[in-house]
């Protein structure tokens, strides 16, 4: 088994002339809560997609669990996408068919009790489920699996504090404690309390990647705090010192 | 891992055919009885319904006929280059099996319409001697000509894997562009076809030539009918492999979900 789950070299992924990554450089170790911390445009889903094998670097190397990513880093990905991607003309149980048809390590039971829980019935068509219920049951599927490496895209971005507070209670007390997860999100006070590591993208660049106690020791100053300050955009007729 | 994916795209289509396939078989079976049943009265209501009927009829025919094409065209847009394409893509499988289980998923649903439309037609002027003598000379047909038989059924396949691949290439195309990804597939479509009918009216004739030395018609041999046969499934198989490759390696290096 390799130490690292994800080693990054020189990852760089263009879109015709606009440049979203470049020359992207990291190692993430196996049972850590990385933070994948950037505004919107750094380049954050575009790192995910290469992770989970959506996208092709342009140069560079990717390695998963050692493996550039295919159909055997797949199965040890459990990925949250920051979008529906479940098919709306099935039922709860057909969904959960096809995660144990495909995912070698998805716990139905664990999936059951969870929608159980968010009174969801396996019966229930997910076309006639609200954009919250089905955000949830995503979610719930996604941290069902015991997978090697968890992506998860801007899982609180869009919702309430209370929905944040679920989503964050579900990721933590279900992720498979030798798997890694990693969550992009620019909303950082909310998860900076369960971070062990957090990476700063800046237009596709990452600018800082450490250990978060040693950031903070180091910086004087919480992850949110240094965030603001890497991120601060002079604003237009200059600063407002109301606040 | 095909045969699971076969799995849910066969769900996924079935759901909207069967109805449709259960409500043609019952409207022809409808029309049926009530062609054979009303036929000696002359009353204008019944004639009026009998009309309507056989209107909601065809209705159903062509609204097969054209669900069946949007939903191959559907199943693959939406199933792979939409939403849907971030479960599809993130599973453990590789891009050619995408690929198959939806070519061969759209293979049976066009051939099963196909078959039902025939067998609501064959409902509708239900006739037990026609069929009989039907059937029988179909039978003594293939006996005499068993080459042809095969090679004609070998070439519908082939037609329809490179008609549906056409298709797919087209939508995989498209779909490298930035904007517009719906138009550029039309328009891919249109070139492929306009190429494909331009170069099998040019290369027919100088190919008969080439092959039996003569323009003669090839219908007029059985020999050379077979040929025919041969050759054109095999014109078609060869041009749905390059499709189905083509767009495997798009699928697979270039994919650009939004």
């Amino acid at each position: 088994m390799n130490d690292f789950i994800i080693q990054c070299r020189g990852l760089t992924k263009n879109y015709g002339t606009k440049t979203a990554l470049e020359q992207v450089e990291f190692s993430i170790g196996r049972g850590r809560i990385v933070g994948l911390l950037g505004p919107n445009g750094s380049g954050k889903t575009t790192l995910i997609k290469l992770l989970c094998g959506l996208l092709q670097p342009t140069s560079g190397e990717l390695l998963i669990d050692g493996h550039t990513p295919g159909a055997y880093t797949k199965g040890q990905v459990s990925y949250l996408p920051d979008r529906m991607y479940v098919a709306d003309w099935m039922k709860v149980r057909d969904l959960m068919g096809f995660f144990r048809d495909f995912y070698q390590d998805f716990d139905g039971a664990k999936a059951s009790e969870m929608c159980q829980r968010l009174g969801i019935q396996e019966k229930d068509r997910i076309k006639a489920m609200s954009k919250g219920t089905k955000e949830k049951l995503q979610l719930a599927l996604v941290m069902s699996r015991k997978a090697q490496l968890y992506l998860l895209d801007e899982p609180i971005a869009g919702v309430d504090p209370a929905a944040r507070d679920y989503i964050m209670n579900t990721i933590l007390t279900n992720y498979n404690e030798n798997g890694t997860v990693l969550i992009s999100t620019h909303l950082i006070g909310d998860v900076e309390r369960v971070l062990d590591e957090a990476m700063f993208l800046k237009n596709g660049r990452m600018v800082r990647h450490q250990n978060v106690d040693d950031l903070r020791q180091q910086e004087g100053k919480s992850v949110d705090a240094l965030f603001r300050e890497i991120f601060r955009t002079e604003p237009f007729g200059g600063e407002y010192h109301g606040f | 891992m095909v045969f699971k994916l076969l799995k849910y795209d066969f769900k996924s289509m079935l759901r909207v055919f069967i109805p449709l396939w259960l409500a043609l078989l019952a409207v022809s079976a409808i029309n049926h009885f009530s062609v054979s049943a009303t036929s000696s009265y002359a009353d204008s209501l019944i004639w009026d319904m009998k009309a309507i009927a056989m209107l909601v009829f065809f209705g159903l025919i062509i609204a097969a006929g054209v669900l069946t094409a949007v939903l191959v065209i559907q199943r693959f847009y939406l199933g792979l280059l939409k939403d849907e394409g971030y479960l599809m893509f993130t599973l453990p499988v590789k891009p050619w099996q995408l690929l198959t289980s939806k070519v061969v998923s759209a293979l049976v649903v066009c051939a099963l319409s196909l078959g039902v439309g025939v067998l609501s037609v064959m409902i509708l002027g239900y006739q037990m001697e026609d069929y009989q003598r039907m059937f029988s000379g179909l039978g003594t047909t293939i006996q005499t000509y068993p080459e042809s038989f095969i090679a004609l059924l070998v070439l519908g396949l082939a037609y329809a894997f490179a008609a549906i691949t056409q298709i797919y290439v087209s939508l995989a195309l498209g779909h490298l562009a930035n904007r517009h990804r719906i138009a550029w597939a039309v328009g891919v479509y249109i070139a492929i076809q306009t190429v494909l009918s331009w170069v099998f009216t040019n290369s027919w004739d100088p190919l008969r030539v080439m092959l039996w030395g003569t323009s003669y018609p090839v219908f007029l041999d059985v020999g050379r009918f077979n040929q025919f046969l041969w050759i054109m499934a095999g014109i078609y198989l060869v041009l749905g492999g390059i499709f189905f490759l083509v767009t495997e390696r798009i699928l697979s290096k270039k994919l650009n979900l939004e």
